[in-house]
C-alpha cells in the first residue's frame, strides 16, 4: 500500500517534479555562470574579501528560490485533493487517515529533496573551482535554513490547503507567513549556526500540522 | 496525533506571539533614547556631556549647566579643534602643551568595539599584508591565510595552497614556541590605513604572539618575550578574548585587548606595555567601548542599555578622573513598565551581544503573572459554565496560563476539540 501510494502521488505529480527540477536547475546554473563572470571580471582577492568580510555570497539571489518551490509543489499536491474532495477516498483506505497523509507528505518531501539537492550540489561543485573548501562549509551552513524553509513552506502549505473552514485557512495563513520568515532572518553567512539544530527539530515536527488537518478534513468540518 | 497536533499548534503559536506582539508594540512605542556622550574638558577640568532628549539635543556640564553650541566647542578644544581653528579661536597651548594642527590630527586616537563584534560568525581566512614592502602604499597580496591548527597559505587566483610559504611560516611559528592550533585572532586586512599593524594570535595555551610580513618572511614573536620585566608576568597570565587592532597615526597602541575576565587592556609602545583600562563595571557582552584620544587625554567610554561609565587616562595612562551614571533602561521606562505587564515573555531572535541568531527571552512583571493567573481563571471558570472543562482543553489551558494574552488570543484563533 505504501510503494502504491508513493506511485500514485509520483504519477500525479511527475510532470510538476521535471518542470520545478528543471527549472531549480537551470536557475542554479545560471548563478555557477554569474560566479564564473563574477571571476572573470574582478581580482579573486576582491571577491574573496567580499565573501569573508562583507558576507557577499553570490548564491543568496535564490533565497526564496526553495520557499516558492514548496509552496508550488504543496498547492499542485493538495488542492485537486481537496477541490474536488478526493481526498475522502485516501481516507477510507484501510491504512488510516494519519498513515495515508503521511505517506502523501512523504512522497511530496522526497519529491521536494530531489528538486533540492543537485541544485545545491551544481553550486557547490562550481564554487569549489574558485572557492577553497571553507566555503563549502559557509554555503551548507548558510543555505541550510532556507533549504529547512523550503521543507517547512511545504508542510505549511499542505496544512493550510488541507484545512476544510475558511476561517481557519485565513489563520493557518498568517501563522505559516509568521512562521516562515524566521527561516530568513539571516544578514551574514553562518548566523544560523547556533540554532540550526533546534531549526532542523522544529521543521521536522511541522509534518504533525496537515495531519491535523486532514483529520478535521475527514472529519467533516465545514462541509 | 490529533491531540499532540493541536498542543504543538498552541505551542508554536505562543513562540510567534511572543516575537511578533512584543516587536509590533515596539514599532508603536519605541521613542528616541539614546545614552549620552561623554566629553573630558581639558581646560575645566571635568566630563562634559551632549544629552539627547525626546524634542532636542543639549550640551551640559556634570553640574546640569547648560552651554549654546559656541562656548560648549571653546571648552573642549581639542574636540573641536578644527572648527575653532576656522574661526581663529584655537589657542596657541593648553597647559604647556602647543596646539599645532598637525600634531592635534596626528595624536587622534579613535576606536570602537561593539558587543557583535567579539562573538560574529567568521571564516578562517584573512590577508596578511606586508608590512614592509618598500611601497609607499599597502596593498593587498595575492594569498589568504588560514591558520587553525596548522598555517597555509592559499592563492586566490587558483584556489591552491602554497606549500612553500606555508612551510617557511609553520617552521616560524614553531621556532617561536606557537601552540597550534590558534584560539584568538586580531587584526584589520584593509589597506586604507598608514601602516599595517599585522595580527595578534593567541596559541592553544593562550600566550600571545604579534604576527607580521616583512619582505615576503615571516615575523612572529611571542609578546611576552618582548614585554620589560614588570610587563612579562601579565602577559603570561593574560587569556585574551578578543584583539582589537586598528592602526593610528601616532602608532601609539598596537592594539586593545579584551580578556576572559572582562578586562580590557591597552598594549602601548615598543615594550608592548599592558595597560588596564580602569572601567569598574565593562560587560563586553553588552556594552560598547569607545576611546577618544588627542593631545593631551585618552578617554575611555563604555556604554550600556542602563549605564555608562567614562575614565579619563593622560598621555602616560594614568587615571585622571572617572564618571558613571545609570541610564533608564528601555524596560524602566513607562512603555517598557507596560510592555512588561502585558507580555509575560519576549523572545527575539537577534540581540546585540552577538552576531548569531538564538532565542533570546525577556520575562514580565509580576503584573503579567498575576493577569495569566486572572486569564487563565476566567478561561476555567467559562470552560465550567459551558461544560466544556476536560483534558482535550489542556492546550488553550496551558496557553493562558504560561502565555497570558497570548493564550487567550490563540484560544479564540485555533481550532477547537472535537
Amino acid at each position: 500500500m505504501f510503494k502504491s501510494l508513493l506511485y500514485k502521488e509520483w504519477i500525479k505529480l511527475r510532470i510538476y517534479w521535471l518542470l520545478l527540477f528543471i527549472v531549480n536547475l537551470a536557475f542554479c546554473g545560471f548563478l555557477c555562470l554569474r560566479l564564473r563572470h563574477v571571476f572573470r571580471i574582478n581580482e579573486a582577492m576582491a571577491v574573496w574579501s567580499n565573501w569573508i568580510f562583507k558576507g557577499y555570497l553570490f548564491y543568496r539571489i535564490c533565497e526564496y528560490v526553495p520557499l516558492l518551490l514548496g509552496v508550488v509543489l504543496g498547492c499542485l499536491q493538495f488542492f485537486p485533493e481537496t477541490l474536488s474532495k478526493r481526498l475522502r477516498l485516501v481516507l477510507h483506505l484501510p491504512l488510516g487517515e494519519s498513515r495515508a497523509a503521511s505517506i502523501h507528505l512523504v512522497a511530496g518531501l522526497l519529491m521536494l529533496a530531489t528538486v533540492y539537492l543537485p541544485g545545491l550540489a551544481l553550486i557547490a561543485v562550481s564554487s569549489s573551482l574558485y572557492f577553497p573548501p571553507d566555503f563549502q562549509a559557509n554555503l551548507l551552513l548558510t543555505y541550510t535554513p532556507w533549504l529547512l524553509g523550503g521543507l517547512a513552506a511545504y508542510l505549511l502549505t499542505a496544512f493550510t490547503v488541507l484545512e476544510p473552514t475558511w476561517r481557519l485557512r485565513v489563520v493557518y495563513l498568517l501563522f505559516s507567513a509568521a512562521l516562515l520568515r524566521l527561516f530568513f532572518l539571516e544578514d551574514f553567512y553562518n548566523s544560523y549556526l547556533r540554532i540550526m539544530l533546534s531549526l532542523t527539530i522544529c521543521t521536522s515536527l511541522l509534518f504533525v500540522f496537515p495531519l491535523l488537518s486532514t483529520y478535521r478534513f475527514g472529519k467533516g468540518y465545514g462541509s | 496525533m490529533k491531540n499532540f497536533a493541536r498542543t504543538l499548534l498552541f505551542a508554536s503559536g505562543l513562540v510567534l506571539l511572543a516575537h511578533y506582539l512584543p516587536a509590533g508594540y515596539w514599532l508603536l512605542a519605541t521613542k528616541l533614547r539614546r545614552p549620552p556622550i561623554v566629553y573630558y574638558s581639558c581646560t575645566e577640568k571635568e566630563f562634559m556631556f551632549f544629552r539627547y532628549t525626546n524634542l532636542t539635543a543639549i550640551r551640559m556640564d556634570a553640574h546640569g549647566k547648560v552651554y549654546e553650541r559656541e562656548e560648549f566647542e571653546r571648552i573642549l578644544p581639542l574636540d573641536h579643534w578644527m572648527q575653532l581653528l576656522r574661526d581663529g579661536k584655537l589657542p596657541d597651548a593648553i597647559g604647556g602643551v602647543t596646539l599645532a594642527p598637525e600634531a592635534l590630527r596626528r595624536e587622534r586616537l579613535s576606536f570602537r568595539i561593539k558587543p557583535a563584534m567579539i562573538d560574529t560568525p567568521s571564516v578562517n581566512l584573512t590577508p596578511l599584508l606586508d608590512a614592509d614592502t618598500g611601497r609607499v602604499r599597502l596593498e593587498m597580496p595575492e594569498d589568504f591565510m588560514r591558520l587553525g591548527s596548522t598555517i597555509e597559505f592559499i592563492h586566490a587566483q587558483t584556489n591552491v595552497i602554497e606549500r612553500e610559504k606555508s612551510a617557511l611560516y609553520q617552521s616560524a611559528f614553531k621556532a617561536a614556541g606557537f601552540v597550534f592550533p590558534a584560539t584568538v585572532m586580531g587584526g584589520n586586512p584593509s589597506t586604507t590605513k598608514p601602516y599595517d599593524e599585522g595580527y595578534f594570535v593567541a596559541d592553544a595555551t593562550g600566550a600571545t604572539f604579534h604576527l607580521r610580513q616583512m619582505r615576503g618572511k615571516p615575523d612572529i614573536r611571542r609578546v611576552s618575550s618582548l614585554a620589560s620585566p614588570e610587563d612579562k608576568p601579565k602577559w603570561e597570565a593574560l587569556k585574551p578574548l578578543y584583539f582589537h587592532v586598528q592602526e593610528q597615526d601616532n602608532r601609539e597602541v598596537h592594539t586593545i585587548i579584551v580578556d576572559k575576565t572582562n578586562q580590557a587592556w591597552f598594549v602601548v609602545g615598543k615594550n608592548y606595555h599592558l595597560v588596564p583600562i580602569p572601567l569598574k563595571n565593562y560587560n563586553p557582552a553588552r556594552m560598547s567601548l569607545v576611546v577618544r584620544g588627542d593631545l593631551i587625554n585618552r578617554l575611555v567610554t563604555a556604554t550600556g542599555d542602563d549605564y555608562v561609565e567614562a575614565v579619563v587616562l593622560d598621555r602616560d595612562y594614568g587615571l585622571v578622573d572617572r564618571y558613571s551614571e545609570p541610564l533608564v533602561a528601555r524596560a524602566s521606562t513607562p512603555a517598557g513598565k507596560l510592555a512588561r505587564a502585558i507580555f509575560p515573555f519576549t523572545l527575539r531572535f537577534e540581540d546585540v551581544s552577538s552576531g548569531y541568531l538564538g532565542v533570546f527571552p525577556e520575562f514580565g512583571s509580576s503584573i503579567a503573572l498575576a493577569v495569566n493567573g486572572a486569564l487563565l481563571a476566567a478561561l476555567l471558570a467559562w470552560l465550567a459554565n459551558r461544560k466544556q472543562l476536560s483534558l482535550s482543553r489542556l492546550p488553550e489551558i496551558l496557553a493562558v496560563a504560561i502565555g497570558g494574552l497570548y493564550g487567550v488570543i490563540l484560544a479564540i484563533l485555533m481550532p477547537k476539540p472535537d
